[in-house]
C-alpha cells in the first residue's frame, strides 16, 4: 500500500462516512421538525385547550343585595361586600381523587371530611357545591396554598343591619340562602340583583393577571325598598316596649302602630327580639314576628266589636237599658239544652249599651250577642276579616280561629265570642278590625312596602290602600267613637287620657287558656286605642301576654300594663306627625 | 454559481446567497444571531420568575450579559490561536480535563445541584467541567483519530485505545451524574471515530454495547433515569408529580400553535413551566412563537450544522477537519436533544438549548467552541486561497511542531516524486484553482505561521512580565525570611525532636517509594501520550527515523 493510494482512500472513505453522518444528521433534523408540526399545528388548539383550563378562572362578582329602609330614609338592611366562601366544582374532579380533595378541604376548614366526599358524590352532574361559606383569612391563606383543580373561591357579600335589633321583625334576616325572615323573605326575589361574572386569567400561583382583563359581566344590584315604617315612631315604640318589659315582665309584647285610613303600618314591634347581624346565635323563638304569627284570645277588647253589629243591626240602641243582674247570671238559651254562668268582676245593675262597653261588662255584653244571633254575628266576624289573613306582606302571617260555624252554639261559642273568648286573634288582627270604628267601617289590607325602587331609582312598585266596607260610617263614627272616648274619660281606661288629644280605646284583659279551661294561667293585657277620636289618625294596639311582675297596689288588667304605654305612643306619633289636638 | 438571475425566487436567492458566503462570516452571523435572540428570551422567559422571587427582572439577562462578554472574548482569544496548538498539547488537555471532572466528584469540591454534582466553583463564578469535556472530546478524539490514521482499523491498536479514551472522559460524567452529556460526548465521538475510519464492525459494536451499557447503568444506579423513562412514556400521568414539567412544557409548545402568542405574552413562564429560561426555554419561544418561531430558530441550527461542515470541508488538514466537524456536530446535536426532550420526543435530560439558554458554563465552552471553528475556518479560507503551495515547504520541516501528521504521508509522496502534481488537501477539490493561476496575496499569511508567532511572542512577553515581577519583590524578600525565620526558629525548637523523628520516617519512607511514584507517573502519562502520537512501527515513521 502506498501512501498515496492510502491518502485517497482515507479521503473517499472520509468523504462517504460525512454523507453518511450527514443524512442521519437531517433525518434528526426532519423528526424534531415533524415532532414540532404535530405538537404546535396538528394538536396545537388542544393544547391551547388546556392551558385555557389552567389559566382561565371565571371570577364570580355578586350583585348586592338592594337596601331596606324607613319612610324617613333610616336604612335598616345594608350589604357590604366581604368575606370569601369556597366552593367545589364536582365536575373538575375526577373519581380517584375525591377523597385527597375532601382530605386537603377538611385540613385547612376544619369540616367533615366525611362530609365534602358526600356532598362531592351526591352532586357529581353539578358545577357548584358550597363547602363552607364566609371563611377567615387564615383559612384562606391555608386553601391557596393547597389550591386545586375544583376547588374555589367565591366573593360574598355580607348582610348588615345597622339599627341591629330595631325592627328587627320588620326586616327579618338572611341565611346562605337569601332572605329566611321578614321583609327579606318576602321581597327576595326583588332584593336579590344578578350576580355579574368576570373572566381574567392567573398565574400558577394563583395570582391573578390584572392586566389581561376578558368579558365582563357587571352585577345588577337588587332593588331598594321603602317601608310604609317610619323611623321614629318605631325607634320611640321600641323604648317604649323596653319599658313596659322592665315593668310588667311579660312573656311577650307585641305593638303595631297604623294609619287607619290606609292601613299603613307605621311601627311594629315584638318582645322579645333578636339582632339579626347574629341571627344563628339567637334564639327562633325571639326571631318570631308575634304581632303577626301569634295568636291570643282578645278579650274586652273584642267587645265594641260585637256591641257595633248589634247597633249597626239597629237591635239596640246606644242606650238601651240591660240588665247586668249583678254581676252573676246563669244563662240559658232558647232551644238550646242546658245552661253556663257568666261573671263580671264588678257586678253592675242595669247597664246602658254604652256603659257595657265602658265598664266592660261580659254579662251585658253576652246579651247584646244572643240578641243579635249567631248568624248575624259570624257574618260580621267574617266581615271583620277574622278566621282569615289580613294579606299583609310579611312572612308567616296566621290566620287565627273562629269557631266552626256548623257546630256553633248559642249557649257557647256565640256568649263566649261576646267577651273576646273561644276565639283566637293576631294581634294585627285585632287592630285592622278596630281601625273600622276609626275610619268609619272600612277594612282595609294592611301593608308595610311603601314603594319598590330600582337600581337606577326608577320606582318599580308604588302600594295603594285596598279596602272594603264592613260597616255603616255613621254608626262607627256617631255612635261607637263617643262610646270608645268614654273608655277613656270614665271607665277602664282612664291611664290612657291625654292633654291635648282625644283618644277612643278599649282595655282588655283576656284569661290565658290551659290545658284544662281558664284561670290560673295568666292574662293577656291589650289595650287598643286610636287618636284624635275627632278625626282619626294613629290607631295603636299593644298586647302584652302573660305580664308577671306585679308592682304593689296594680293589677294585670289591660288598663293597667298596656294603656299607658299605648297613650305614650299615641301621644309622641301624633306630636311628631304634626297633628294639631282635638281637646 | 454565477447566474444569480432574480428570476430564481428570493428563497433560492437567499439561499444561494448565504451559501456564496464565506463560511466564517456565516458562522458569526448564524451565532450572533442565537445569542441575541437567546438575550431576548431570557429576559421575556425570566423576568416574571426573578422579578417575583428576587425583585430584580433583569436578573437573569444581567448575568448572561457578563457571561457573555466573557465568552465572547474566549471565543475571540481562541479564535487567534492557531487550532493546531490543540493537536500539540492534546496530553496536557487530556489531563486537565479528567482531573478537573474528577474534582467535581470530590464532596466539598463539586458543588451539589439538584441531586447531581456538577460544578466546580472559583472565583465566584460557577463552571461545569463537563461543558469543558464536550469541546476537549473533540479536540482528543480528532487528535486521536489523525495519529492513529494508519493503525485505526485494528483492534489492539484503534479501537480499544479509543474505547479507554472516550471511557476516561465519560466515566465520570456519568458518575455526577449527567446522562445527557454522556451519551452527547458518546455519539460525537464516535461519529469522529467513524469519521476517522475505524471499521464499521467495531464501531457498530461499541455502539450496540456502549450506549446500552451506559443506559443501564444510569437506569440503575440512578432512580431519576427511571422515572423520566416512565414519565416518557406517559407524560401525562402524573401531571401534578413528576410528569409536571414535561407536561407543562408540551402544554406551553402546543398552545404557541402556528403564530405563537406574541413575545412576552407566554403563560407558562408564569410559574407553570420549570426552568423556564435555561433548558425548556425552547417551550417559551414555541408558545410566544409558535410553529414559525420554532421552525427558524431550527433552521438557524440548520445553518449553523451547514456552516459547520462547509468549514470542515475546506480545512487543509485532517485534524482540523475533524475538530470542525466534531464541534459543530455537538453543538447541533445538542440542540436538537434538547428540542426533543422539551418534545418529549426522548426522556428529559438535563441539556440547555446552545446559546438561547440562560447558563454561563455552558454559553463560555460553546463560544470556545465556536473559536475554535472560527480558528479552522480562517485557515481554511488562507488554504483555499493559497491552494496547496505551502506542501512543499511543509515537507521541508517534517519536525516543525504544527506539521500535520496526516498530510505527511501526502508531503512526502510529493517530495519523492519531486514537482509532480501533487493531490491537494482533503477537500480543495471541491473548487477549480483560479483560471488565470494568481497567487493571493494572503499566501504571505500561510507562509508566516502566525499562530506559532504569536505563541512565542505571547510566552516571550509573559516571561519578562515574571521576570519584572520577581526583581520588584526580591527587593522585600528579607524582611519576610526574616520574620518567618524568628517564627520558625521558635517552633522548630519546640518541635524540633518530634519533626526530626518524622521527617526521618517520611524521608526513608518517601526514599522507598519514590521510584515506584516515579515510574507509575512517568509509565501512565507516557500512555497517556501515546493516545496522541503516532504508533512508532509505521513505516514511514520508522524510515522518517532512520
Amino acid at each position: 500500500m502506498t501512501s498515496e493510494q492510502s491518502a485517497s482512500m482515507i479521503d473517499l472513505s472520509y468523504r462517504r462516512r460525512m454523507a453518511i453522518v450527514g443524512v442521519a444528521l437531517v433525518l434528526v433534523f426532519h423528526v424534531c421538525l415533524g415532532r414540532l408540526f404535530s405538537l404546535q399545528v396538528l394538536t396545537g388548539e388542544k393544547y391551547s385547550e388546556i392551558q385555557n383550563r389552567q389559566t382561565k378562572v371565571h371570577e364570580f362578582l355578586p350583585a348586592p343585595r338592594g337596601r331596606i329602609y324607613t319612610s324617613d330614609s333610616m336604612p335598616l338592611a345594608l350589604t357590604r361586600l366581604e368575606g370569601k366562601s369556597v366552593y367545589v366544582n364536582p365536575r373538575e374532579i375526577r373519581l380517584d381523587e375525591v377523597e385527597r380533595v375532601a382530605w386537603v378541604l377538611s385540613n385547612t376548614l376544619s369540616v367533615d371530611a366525611a362530609e365534602v366526599q358526600r356532598k362531592i358524590l351526591e352532586n357529581r352532574d353539578k358545577y357548584f357545591v358550597w363547602i363552607k361559606r364566609r371563611i377567615s383569612l387564615d383559612e384562606e391563606n391555608a386553601l391557596t396554598k393547597v389550591l386545586q383543580d375544583g376547588i374555589g373561591f367565591k366573593l360574598e357579600t355580607m348582610r348588615h343591619y345597622p339599627q341591629a335589633q330595631m325592627a328587627a321583625h320588620i326586616v327579618g334576616f338572611c341565611n346562605e340562602y337569601g332572605g329566611a325572615e321578614g321583609i327579606e323573605a318576602r321581597y327576595n326575589e326583588s332584593l336579590t340583583g344578578t350576580d355579574g361574572e368576570r373572566t381574567l386569567y392567573r398565574d400558577a400561583l394563583q395570582n391573578k393577571i390584572v392586566d389581561v382583563d376578558l368579558d365582563q359581566l357587571s352585577p345588577i344590584p337588587g332593588n331598594d325598598i321603602e317601608l310604609t315604617v317610619i323611623g321614629a315612631v318605631q325607634a320611640f315604640v321600641e323604648e317604649e316596649m323596653d319599658d313596659l318589659v322592665r315593668k310588667w315582665a311579660p312573656d311577650s309584647v307585641s305593638v303595631i302602630v297604623m294609619d287607619p285610613n290606609t292601613g299603613r303600618i307605621l311601627a311594629m314591634c315584638n318582645r322579645p327580639t333578636f339582632d339579626p347581624n347574629s341571627y344563628s346565635t339567637a334564639d327562633p323563638d325571639t326571631r318570631r314576628n308575634r304581632a303577626v304569627t301569634d295568636i291570643y284570645e282578645p278579650g274586652s277588647i273584642f267587645k265594641p266589636l260585637v256591641c257595633l253589629s248589634a247597633l249597626e243591626n239597629g237591635l239596640v240602641g246606644k242606650d238601651t237599658r240591660i240588665n247586668c243582674e249583678n254581676g252573676n247570671w246563669v244563662a240559658r238559651v232558647q232551644g238550646e239544652r242546658g245552661s253556663r254562668s257568666v261573671h263580671d268582676v264588678h257586678g253592675h245593675g242595669t247597664l246602658s249599651v254604652e256603659q257595657v262597653i265602658s265598664l266592660s261588662s261580659n254579662i251585658g255584653s253576652a246579651k247584646v250577642v244572643l240578641l243579635l244571633g249567631k248568624e248575624k254575628l259570624q257574618g260580621y266576624l267574617t266581615g271583620f276579616g277574622f278566621g282569615r289573613r289580613t294579606g299583609v306582606d310579611l312572612m308567616g302571617e296566621q290566620r287565627g280561629i273562629v269557631p266552626p260555624f256548623e257546630t256553633w252554639s248559642e249557649l257557647q261559642e256565640s256568649i263566649s265570642v261576646a267577651f273576646g273568648h273561644g276565639i283566637s286573634v293576631t294581634p294585627l288582627q285585632m287592630l285592622n278590625a278596630f281601625n273600622s270604628v276609626a275610619n268609619g267601617g272600612r277594612i282595609y289590607r294592611p301593608f308595610i312596602v311603601e314603594r319598590i325602587i330600582g337600581p337606577e331609582g326608577a320606582t318599580l312598585y308604588e302600594a295603594s290602600p285596598v279596602y272594603r266596607e264592613v260597616l255603616k260610617p255613621e254608626v262607627a263614627r256617631e255612635v261607637m267613637s263617643p262610646i270608645l272616648e268614654k273608655v277613656i274619660e270614665s271607665g277602664t281606661g282612664t291611664r290612657a287620657k291625654l292633654e291635648s288629644f282625644r283618644v277612643a280605646g278599649k282595655t282588655g284583659t283576656a284569661d290565658i287558656p290551659g290545658p284544662r279551661g281558664y284561670g290560673n294561667h295568666g292574662v293577656v293585657s291589650s289595650f287598643v286605642a286610636y287618636a284624635p277620636a275627632s278625626n282619626p289618625v294613629v290607631s295603636v294596639i299593644v298586647m302584652a301576654n302573660h305580664p308577671t311582675r306585679l308592682a304593689f297596689g296594680t293589677s294585670f288588667y289591660g288598663g293597667n300594663v298596656s294603656a299607658p304605654a299605648c297613650a305614650r305612643i299615641l301621644n309622641k306619633t301624633l306630636t311628631f306627625l304634626g297633628v294639631s289636638g282635638d281637646k | 454559481m454565477k447566474s444569480d438571475a432574480p428570476s430564481r425566487g428570493w428563497l433560492r436567492t437567499i439561499l444561494f446567497g448565504i451559501a456564496r458566503l464565506d463560511p466564517s462570516h456565516t458562522l458569526v452571523l448564524v451565532v450572533l444571531t442565537l445569542l441575541s435572540f437567546g438575550l431576548v428570551m431570557i429576559y421575556s422567559s425570566s423576568a416574571i420568575t426573578t422579578g417575583r422571587n428576587v425583585s430584580a427582572e433583569f436578573l437573569y439577562l444581567q448575568r448572561q450579559i457578563v457571561w457573555l462578554i466573557i465568552a465572547i472574548g474566549a471565543m475571540i482569544g481562541i479564535s487567534r490561536v492557531d487550532y493546531r496548538f490543540f493537536e500539540k498539547y492534546s496530553t496536557h488537555i487530556f489531563i486537565g480535563t479528567v482531573s478537573l471532572l474528577l474534582l467535581t466528584l470530590v464532596p466539598f469540591v463539586g458543588t451539589e445541584y439538584n441531586g447531581a454534582r456538577r460544578w466546580l466553583r472559583f472565583l465566584g463564578l460557577g463552571f461545569q467541567p463537563s461543558d469543558l469535556a464536550k469541546v476537549s472530546a473533540v479536540l482528543l478524539m480528532s487528535a486521536f483519530v489523525v495519529k492513529k490514521q494508519q493503525v485505526i482499523r485494528d483492534r489492539r491498536l484503534g479501537t480499544i485505545p479509543a474505547m479507554a479514551l472516550l471511557a476516561s472522559l465519560t466515566i465520570p460524567i456519568l458518575m455526577e451524574p449527567d446522562l445527557g452529556t454522556t451519551l452527547l460526548i458518546i455519539v460525537t465521538s464516535l461519529v469522529i471515530l467513524v469519521l476517522g475510519g475505524i471499521r464499521m464492525r467495531h464501531f457498530l459494536g461499541m455502539l450496540l454495547c456502549g450506549v446500552p451499557v451506559v443506559i443501564v447503568i444510569a437506569f440503575l444506579k440512578f432512580g431519576h433515569v427511571k422515572d423520566r423513562l416512565s414519565v416518557w412514556l406517559n407524560p401525562e400521568a402524573d401531571i401534578q408529580g413528576k410528569g409536571h414539567q414535561i407536561y407543562q412544557s408540551l402544554v406551553a409548545l402546543g398552545s404557541g400553535e402556528i403564530t405563537g402568542v406574541g413575545l412576552g405574552g407566554s403563560f407558562s413562564k408564569r410559574f407553570f413551566l420549570p426552568e423556564e429560561s435555561t433548558d425548556f426555554i425552547f417551550a417559551i419561544i414555541g408558545e410566544e412563537f409558535g410553529f414559525i418561531g420554532t421552525t427558524l430558530v431550527l433552521a438557524l441550527f440548520v445553518l449553523f450544522a451547514i456552516t459547520g461542515i462547509r468549514i470542515a470541508l475546506r480545512s487543509p488538514t485532517l485534524y482540523g477537519s475533524f475538530v470542525a466537524f466534531g464541534i459543530t456536530l455537538m453543538i447541533t446535536l445538542q440542540a436538537l436533544m434538547n428540542i426533543a426532550v422539551v418534545t418529549a420526543t426522548v426522556p428529559t435530560k438535563g441539556i440547555s438549548l446552545p446559546f438561547i439558554s440562560a447558563g454561563g458554563s455552558s454559553l463560555t465552552f460553546f463560544l470556545i467552541g465556536v473559536g475554535v471553528l472560527m480558528s479552522v475556518a480562517r485557515k481554511g479560507t488562507a488554504a483555499m486561497e493559497a491552494k496547496v503551495l505551502r506542501v512543499p515547504e511543509l515537507a521541508e520541516d517534517p519536525d516543525s511542531p504544527f506539521v500535520d501528521d496526516a498530510l505527511l504521508p501526502v508531503c512526502a509522496s510529493a517530495a519523492d516524486k519531486d514537482g509532480e502534481q501533487v493531490p491537494p488537501p482533503v477537500n480543495t477539490r471541491l473548487r477549480p484553482l483560479p483560471k488565470d493561476g494568481v497567487i493571493p496575496a494572503s499566501v504571505a499569511l500561510c507562509e508566516d505561521e502566525p499562530g506559532t508567532a504569536d505563541v512565542t511572542v505571547r510566552k516571550k512577553e509573559l516571561g519578562a512580565l515574571l521576570t519584572q515581577l520577581w526583581t520588584l519583590e526580591k527587593a522585600s524578600i528579607p524582611t519576610y525570611a526574616k520574620k518567618a525565620g524568628g517564627a520558625l526558629k521558635k517552633a522548630g525548637k519546640a518541635l524540633a525532636p518530634a519533626m526530626k523523628s518524622t521527617a526521618v520516617a517520611i524521608a526513608s519512607g518517601a526514599k522507598k517509594l519514590a521510584p515506584h511514584v516515579k515510574t507509575f507517573a512517568a509509565k501512565s502519562f507516557g500512555a497517556i501520550k501515546g493516545l496522541f502520537q503516532r504508533p512508532k512501527m509505521f513505516p514511514s515513521e520508522s524510515g522518517r527515523l532512520s
